[in-house]
Parts: structure tokens; sequence; C-alpha cells
């Protein structure tokens, strides 16, 4: 028997030297070669998975390892062959490679500071080519594959949209140029371009959390019977370094838990990042493998191209296979920037190494490629995962950054921001791939496009008819589904009853059920909750419309047989999330899109905690935005006093000031339940039956008091909408202010305006403003159409329109910071009124309401110095009547700033 | 150096890349007799070189009754 080499030992059993028994051990070694060697690989891994479970039962606590060698996960001859015609795609890749780069160089000419990426998509060109040509199935009508793309890598896409037809080549100038029209958006945004792009992913770590999501809403789509959704996929493609975001990886569990199937995952490992390294001292792919089997997922590594496989053919003792394992990332990537003689030295640097490519020349030494630029290793990791069950997979590919750039760019550190080459470089460029532009024609750089006749463009063509069209398109509008009437609402317009008491949040949750029961809209609605549903008091739904889970409900929940049980089921409608904010909103997202990605009308209402809503996900939201999303979303509890137990880190008074900044978000702050009837019934109206693309977002509060039945008037519903109405009119009188205030500070609104008359002789007008943003809004539209148009019969803001007849100062409260309520004071009427604006800036804390609403200041008897006091500014009263407030209410004048405690 | 784009426009020619079979045969020396770490241990104690048998397994597998049967075959032949 041939002597075993120390060399090999040390490769494949590293711990030898602490081993207490070497013939023991060598026993069990032996005994599993033979296995391998006479009966094969997949009984030697049964003996081994029986070992650890065996081990695991008899309590041996052994950690899993979850990383394999540092090489393709298909081997070479297990490989399918691919498809297609792969001279003619490399020629069309070469031409969309060329374009990718010119329309970035051509952005960037003068000193325009337009910017652009070049070096992202050159890494990642085969990666999505080979997805456009075999893989990808249109989703124009609702029916294919979800693509989302790497944000920066968008040149590309846009290179091959214009050789297909579908860009011209003045849009193709417009890259970064939109707002003349015409143009092209910098990253993936369907709000600037609605009928090509699909899916927002620039913001890293939107795109993968997105599209986990958005692969599980699929299935959910299914077990629903809304849309038939079997085999589409949802394919994400994401950069290495973007996968440190947690947004990138916080969700991948989820997908392995639910065995997202429909899922693929590509991860463009070029190993570099912006500023540098990746993972310098490591390996990026190592690391994401064992993070994502470690989460169910299937991972397919795509380290290697064809050139090595004849190195690996020779390898029989593993050596190449060790080296490429200790090599670090930093070294590979520094390799790349070198040449074949700085390769063979560096990396093969063993005597057995070296005896692999004895015979090699330096240049064979420089085509040995990586795995994310061989077109046949991709089709084997795309097909493999578009076939594999029960989970979802990754397909980590390795890259080099800058690919083709040559010396000026290729795996530098400066490549990600390079929007410049030098024509030397272009030169060279050119001739690598072989372009017809004659160096005369460099400078100018020329769009290339193949003619229409030619086997290109009708290979392209042809490929992408068999996958059912374009890519890069995207659905607008559905039929528009039937809405009830506002009379629906009838139990919330008609108020509550005197001494009948309840919440907003009760109010929004009564309007939910009308529309589950709803013939048209109640199969659409998904409701969406973050564990947060009995502190709404919406765990009645939990048996009536169930909880959606694949698995269906396995166990005994422990409140069986109670009247509301824990139901889960897989025909379940509510999609609870969790503590999962992130999770919750880019389900919503998912929800809010259908119309366009299933061509399904779904409504879906996610209630959460209001200051983890938008404070915590507001990327989120603004991408929610982008996309064109429409549904509700539900702030609870809010109100930083109104919430009056929590304290700090739960009292929101700042959450309208957040939704006020996305331009499709319609935000209301309501108080009564007719309100909340108004304002929903209308959102289905924009949202549903003429199919705009607005989203709602309503804050609903705990807090329980008598609703009265809507005031009787042809404009109350539409000044709800608009965001301010008169609630009730003050009598005549020489005194009188303008009390206006939203969500549950209304009510001291309203009680100031009882002190105001009964203590100081003043009326009061009471105006609810269930949205201060409509107001503001509106403000600005008419003001710019009256500077647009000088001269003209001036258009008049709605809070001028309501203020104008009448007669006092105008005082405002909410329970959110001031900045929400000041959003109006340019079109309160400039006749010398003063505007004084109450908020709850600060810190919240925990106390009882009456105690908050007197720390921030907004309570009735504020409301009433701070009338009076504006009375007395404008000499209708003496100050020394507001200095008689401050004593008979007991206020300190030398209470500290809530800001400042 | 500039030289032609190297991404592979023809499907490569597999070569055959080495089975765990040969890696195992290579890297640990080969070709050892097909039996399990208790056959072995047994084999050691009674100082039988399990290259000289035969088995009766599955797959030609070294069982514990080949080993005794081996043994019992030696002893009867001294005798
Ligand atoms: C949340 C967020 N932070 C920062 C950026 C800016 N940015 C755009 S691309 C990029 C580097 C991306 O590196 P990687 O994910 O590895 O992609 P590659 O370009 O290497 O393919 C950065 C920092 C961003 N788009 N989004
Ligand atoms: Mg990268």
């Amino acid at each position: 028997m041939s002597a075993t080499s120390p060399q090999s030992d040390t490769a494949l059993i590293p711990a030898i030297a602490t081993d207490a028994d070497p013939e023991e051990t060598r026993e069990w070694l032996d005994a599993l070669e033979a296995v391998i060697e006479k009966v094969g690989p997949e009984r030697a891994h049964y003996l081994i998975e029986q070992l650890i479970q065996m081990g695991h039962r008899t309590g041996i606590n052994i950690p899993y390892s979850a990383t394999t060698e540092y090489i393709n996960t298909i081997p070479a001859d297990q490989q399918p062959k691919a498809p297609g015609n792969y001279e003619i795609e490399h020629r069309i890749r070469s031409y969309v490679r060329w374009n990718a780069i010119a329309m970035v160089l051509r952005a960037n000419k003068d000193d325009s500071g337009l910017g652009g990426h070049i070096a992202s998509f050159a890494s990642a060109a085969t990666l999505f080519d080979v997805g456009f040509n075999h893989f990808w199935r249109s989703n124009a009508e609702g029916n294919g594959d979800m693509v989302y793309i790497q944000g920066h890598s968008a040149p590309g896409v846009y290179a091959r949209a214009f050789m297909l037809g579908g860009l011209t080549e003045q849009q193709m100038d417009n890259f970064r140029r939109e707002v003349d029209g015409n143009g092209l958006s910098s990253y993936p945004h369907p709000w600037l371009m609605p009928d090509f792009w699909q899916f927002p992913t620039v913001s890293m770590g939107l795109g993968p959390i997105q599209a986990i999501y958005q692969a599980r809403f699929m299935k959910y789509m299914q077990d629903r019977e809304l849309k038939n959704t079997e085999g589409r996929k949802v394919w994400c493609f994401c950069g290495d370094g973007e996968m440190d975001e947690p947004e990138s990886m916080g969700a991948i569990g989820m997908a392995g838990r639910e065995k997202l199937d429909n899922l693929i995952f590509v991860i463009n490992c070029n190993l570099q990042r912006l500023d540098g390294p990746v993972r310098g001292n490591g390996k990026i792919i190592q690391e994401l493998e064992s993070d994502f089997r470690g989460s169910g997922w299937n991972v397919i590594k795509v380290v290697w191209g064809s050139y090595w496989d004849q190195l690996f053919a020779k390898d029989k003792q593993g050596h190449l296979r060790q080296r490429m394992m200790e090599y670090l990332d930093g070294d590979y990537q520094t390799l790349r920037a070198r040449d074949g003689a700085y390769l063979r030295e560096h990396f093969f640097n063993t005597p057995e190494l070296q005896a692999m490519v004895a015979d090699w020349s330096d240049e064979d030494i420089w085509r040995l490629n990586r795995g994310g630029h061989d077109p046949h290793k991709l089709f084997a990791a795309y097909s493999a995962a578009t076939h594999h069950k029960g989970q979802p997979t990754v397909i980590l590919a390795k890259t080099i950054k800058g690919y083709g750039m040559g010396g000026s760019g290729e795996a530098q550190n400066i490549t990600h921001q390079q929007k410049k080459m030098d024509t030397a470089s272009l030169k060279s460029f050119i001739e690598r791939f072989d372009l017809p532009i004659a160096d005369a024609d460099i400078e100018s750089l020329p769009y290339l496009k193949f003619a229409e006749d030619s086997p290109e463009f009708k290979y392209m063509m042809e490929r992408r008819q068999s996958l059912g069209g374009f890519v890069a398109k995207r659905k607008r509008r559905v039929d528009p589904l039937p809405v009830p009437a506002l009379a629906a609402f009838d139990a919330l317009l008609k108020g509550g009853g005197a001494g009948r008491e309840f919440s907003t949040t009760m109010a929004f949750v009564r309007a939910l059920m009308l529309l589950l029961r709803d013939e048209a809209l109640g199969k659409r609605m998904v409701p969406i909750v973050v564990d947060e549903s009995r502190t709404f008091g919406m765990e009645g739904l939990f048996r009536t419309i169930g909880i959606w889970n694949q698995e269906g409900q396995k166990y005994t929940p422990v409140d069986a047989g109670e009247y509301s049980f824990y139901k889960e089921s897989k025909n379940g409608q509510i999609l609870q999330e969790g503590i999962n904010e992130a999770g919750a909103m880019a389900d919503w997202i998912a929800a809010a899109t259908a119309y366009s990605t299933h061509g399904v009308q779904m409504l879906p209402v996610y209630v959460f905690y209001s200051m983890f809503g938008m404070q915590r996900t507001m990327d989120l939201v603004w991408a929610a935005g982008d996309q064109r999303s429409r549904g509700f979303l539900i702030g609870g509890t809010s109100g930083r006093t109104t919430l009056n137990g929590e304290g700090l880190q739960h009292e929101d008074g700042h959450s309208h000031v957040l939704s006020a900044t996305v331009p499709n978000c319609i935000s209301y702050d309501p108080t009564f339940a007719y309100e909340v009837a108004v304002i929903v019934q209308d959102g289905l109206r924009r949202m549903v039956a003429e199919q705009q693309d607005v989203f709602y977002y309503l804050t609903v509060l705990n807090e329980n008091y008598e609703h009265p039945p809507m005031p009787e008037g042809n404009d109350v519903a539409a000044d709800i909408l608009k965001g301010m109405y008169s609630f009730r009119k003050g009598s005549e009188g020489k005194l009188k202010v303008q009390l206006l205030g939203s969500g549950a500070i209304f009510c001291e609104a309203m009680a100031a305006a009882e002190l105001l008359k009964n203590d100081w002789g003043v009326e009061a007008d009471l105006w609810s403003c269930p949205s201060f943003t409509e107001l503001a809004r509106d403000g600005h539209e008419t003001e710019r159409q009256n500077r647009l148009h000088p001269g003209a019969t001036p258009h008049v803001a709605h809070v001028t329109k309501c203020l104008a007849p009448t007669q006092g100062p105008v005082i405002a409260a909410t329970d959110y910071v001031r900045l929400f309520a000041d959003q109006i004071r340019p079109y309160i009427p400039h006749d010398g009124r003063r505007y004084v604006v109450l908020g709850t800036d600060g810190f919240g804390r925990s106390d009882t309401r009456e105690k908050l609403r007197h720390f921030f200041e907004v309570d009735r008897y504020w409301i009433t110095l701070a009338a009076l006091n504006a009375l007395a500014d404008g000499g209708e009263i003496p100050h020394s009547t507001a200095a008689a407030a401050i004593t008979k209410y007991g206020l300190d004048p030398n209470k500290p700033n809530p800001t400042t405690v | 150096m500039t030289m032609r784009d190297n991404e592979p426009t023809t499907a490569p020619a597999t070569p055959h890349i080495p089975s765990p079979a040969e890696m195992a045969a290579e890297v640990m020396g080969g070709h050892k007799p097909h039996a399990s770490p208790a056959v072995r241990s047994f084999a050691r104690e009674l100082g039988v070189d399990l290259a000289l048998l035969q088995g009766s397994g599955p797959h030609a597998r070294i069982t514990f009754a080949d080993v005794k049967r081996y043994v019992r075959s030696v002893v009867a032949s001294r005798r």
C-alpha cells in the first residue's frame, strides 16, 4: 500500500496534531474513504449525517459548518449544456456593454456633473444577459417574473432596451436629464418612468427585503385564489457590498422558513463596494454561503469559469482547492488589477501549483475567468435555481468590478465612481470586445445597434418573444372595482350618541369590518399587523378572517374553543408579520402594487404603532411612494400625549411631519368617526375607482370620547377631505377667536371654547382640521398658481377661504410638533390677525393625558391662554387679562420649555 | 496587454473532474479495504491484515463474519 504523503494528511485532517488516538482516527477515515470509493459519495454523506444525528441524540453539541469549498457548487461534469447561440449572445452583450458605458460617458462629457456608474454593470453584464436571454418572462401583464435590478446597474438595462427599439437615441442622451421630459432616470424609479421600471432598488437593502416579501405575497395570492402564481419567480440582484445593509439579510430567515422556492437572489460578488474591498481579509462568498445556508436557502456558488476546469481536472490532490480557499478577497482583487505574470507568481506559488500551469503562457493564465463572467456556468446555476423545490436559492457569482475597463478601471478601488475613460482605454475596450467603431469615431462615443434584419437583432427579439415580451415594462392600471358609497358607513356618520365613548381606532376597525364584508372589495383587503392587533382591538379578526399561514395550523392554539381564538389557516386573510415593521412595510408594498405586478387590485391596510411606522421604516415608505403604492397605512395609538403611559420612545408627535414629505402620501389626523369614514371612502374612490397612484396615512387614537354625528351641510365632506371644516360657530360677539385642532387635541380646543366663553366672554369658532398637510399643499399650489398668473383673478387657498369671513386671532393646537400646524401659516388671511400654534415639541414621557397635555402646553388652559394673549397682542383686550388667566388656571410662568427637559 | 474578451462563447469541453472517490484515493493513499471502523478495530486486535480479505457484504464489504472466517481458516491451515 502506498504511503500517504504528510502534506495531504494536513489537507484533510487539520486537527491531527491534537489527535488523542491517531490509529482510531485512521480507521474511521479509512473506512469512510473505502465507502466513498466502493459505494459512492452519497452513501458516505448519508453515513456522516447519521453519525452527526447520533451525536446530537446522545447530547454531543456538534457545531455545524455551513460552508463548502471555494469552488462551484455545480461541478463542471454535472453542468447542463446551455442552449442558445453564445457567439451571438457575446456580440450582443458586447454592444450592450458599450452602450451602457457610452451613455454614462456622454452624460458626463461636459462638466455637467450628472454622474452615473460604469463599473458595476460591467461586472454584472453577463449575470443580466443570461436572465434576459433565457429565463425572465415578461411581467408586462402581471403574469411573469419580477426582476429587481441592482439600481446603479440601470445603464445596462437602458442599453438593451435601446437596442430592442424600446428607447430612442435621444432618450439615451437624456440619461439623468429628466426635467425637460423624455429622460431616463438615474436608477429604477417607477414614479419617473411608470411604463418602464417596476421596482425601485437603489437604496441599498430595500431591493432584497422587498423581493423576499414580494415572493411570499405571490404565495398569498395563490393561496387566496386571487391569482395563479404557479411557476412565477422573483429575481433579485444585489451587490456584495449591499449585503451589509441589515435590510438585505434581515428577512432571509423568513424566506427559508416559508420555503420560498419562487425566489432567486443573485449576488454579484465583485469583491468591491464603493470605497474598497468588501471583505479584504476574508471571503464574502464563504460568509454569505454560511449565512444563507444556515437560514435554509439553497446556495449555488459560481466562483470559477470554464477555463479553470482543466486545472480542476488535474487537481487530484486538492492543492488548487486549498489555495483557492486560503487566498483572501483583497488579494483576489489585486490579482485582477495586475497581469498574468503576477497571477502566476502570487497565486500559483507552490511547486505543485506551479507544475499545473508550467506549460501555460501568462496570457493563458490571465484568461482564467471567474464564474460570473461565464454564461455557461451561469446558465447552469440559473437553471438549477429555477428548478429547485422547497427552498429559496441564492446564487453567489464571483465577478470582476469594472470588467473590460482595462488598466484604467478593472478591479481598481476607484472604479465604482469612474465616469470618464480616456481614449486609450476606450480603444482597448473596442478591441477587446471587437466593436465596429473606427478610431476616428471613438471620441464621439457612438451608440451601437444591430440592424433589424441582422441575426443579432432577430436573436434578441426571438428570445424576448419566447419569454413573453420585454422585461422593462410596467402595467399602470387595472379595471376599477365598484367602491361603496359614503352611506355604507352610516354607523360611523351617525356618531355614537350621547354618553357612548369610543376611539377613532375603533371607528377605523369598524370601517375595516365593513370593507371586509363588501362584495367587491372584501376579498381584496389585506390587513397587515405587526404583533399589535390586540393593542388596537383587532383581535376579533383572527377568528373571522384568519391569519394566513402556508402551513395552516398544525398545533392546537391555547385559546381553541374560545370565541375569538388565534386562527391560522392556509386561506387566512391577515398577514401577521410579528415584530417586524420593515417586513410588514415590504409586505404592504407588495400588496399595494399588486394592481401593477399581478394585474389584481388589492387594498392593503397596515396598522402599526405610529412611532414605529414612518420613523422606523421611512426609506421603505419613500420607496412605496416611488412605486406608486395604493393602500392605507394606519398609525395607531398616535399623538404625543394621547398615548400617555408609554413614554419617550413610543409617543409619536412627528409622524405627520414625515408623512408630509412623501408627495403622493395623503395624511390625516382625524378626531371623529365620521371624519374617518369620509376619508376612507374617498381613499377608495381615488385609489380603486379612479386608479390614482396615491396612498393614505391616517393616525388613529386610543382615547375614548363621544363622537357627534357628522355636521349638516353640503360642503362638510369635501371640506373634511381638504383638511379643514367648520365644526361649530361661536355666537356673535365683540371678542372672537378661531380655534383649530386635530386628533384628540381638537377636543381640548372644544373645551377651551367653553372656558373662553364662560370665563372671559370670548366667543370661539371651532374648526376641525383633519389634515394640516393637505391644507398646506393646497396653499402651496394656490400660491404658485397666483404667482404664475399675475393679474388674473387670484385663486384662494382653502384655509384662507374658511378664515377670511371670520374675526379674531387664530389658534391651532395638535398633538404633533408645531411644524405640523405651522405649515398653514402663509395662508392665514393677511389682515393683521395673529396665528399661534401650540404643539408637542420635545421628548415624550409617561404620565396621565391631563398631565402630559399640561406639560406640553396643549391643553384647554394653554389654548385659552394663547387665545387671550393673541387678543391682547392685537390690542383687543389688556394683557392683564392674559395674566389673570395664568393665575386663574394655576399656570407657572417659570415652567421650563418642554423641549429642554 | 489588450486581448480579446474571454467570456467563453462556445460550450466548454467538459474535462473529467476527479470524483470524490478518485480524490479520496489520491489524497488518502487509496484503495483501502472496505470495512467499518468496528471491523477494522476487531481485525487490528486479531492482527489481521484486511487487505488480504475478500468481503462478503454488499459492495464486497468485509464483515465481522469474514474476519472470523479468515482467522478460522488460517488457524485451520496451521494445524
Ligand atoms: C442605502 C444606500 N447607501 C449608500 C448608497 C450609495 N451606493 C450606491 S452603490 C454603492 C456601493 C455598492 O457596492 P456593491 O453593493 O458591492 O455593488 P457593486 O457596485 O459592487 O456591484 C453605494 C455605497 C446607496 N445607494 N444606498
Ligand atoms: Mg460589489
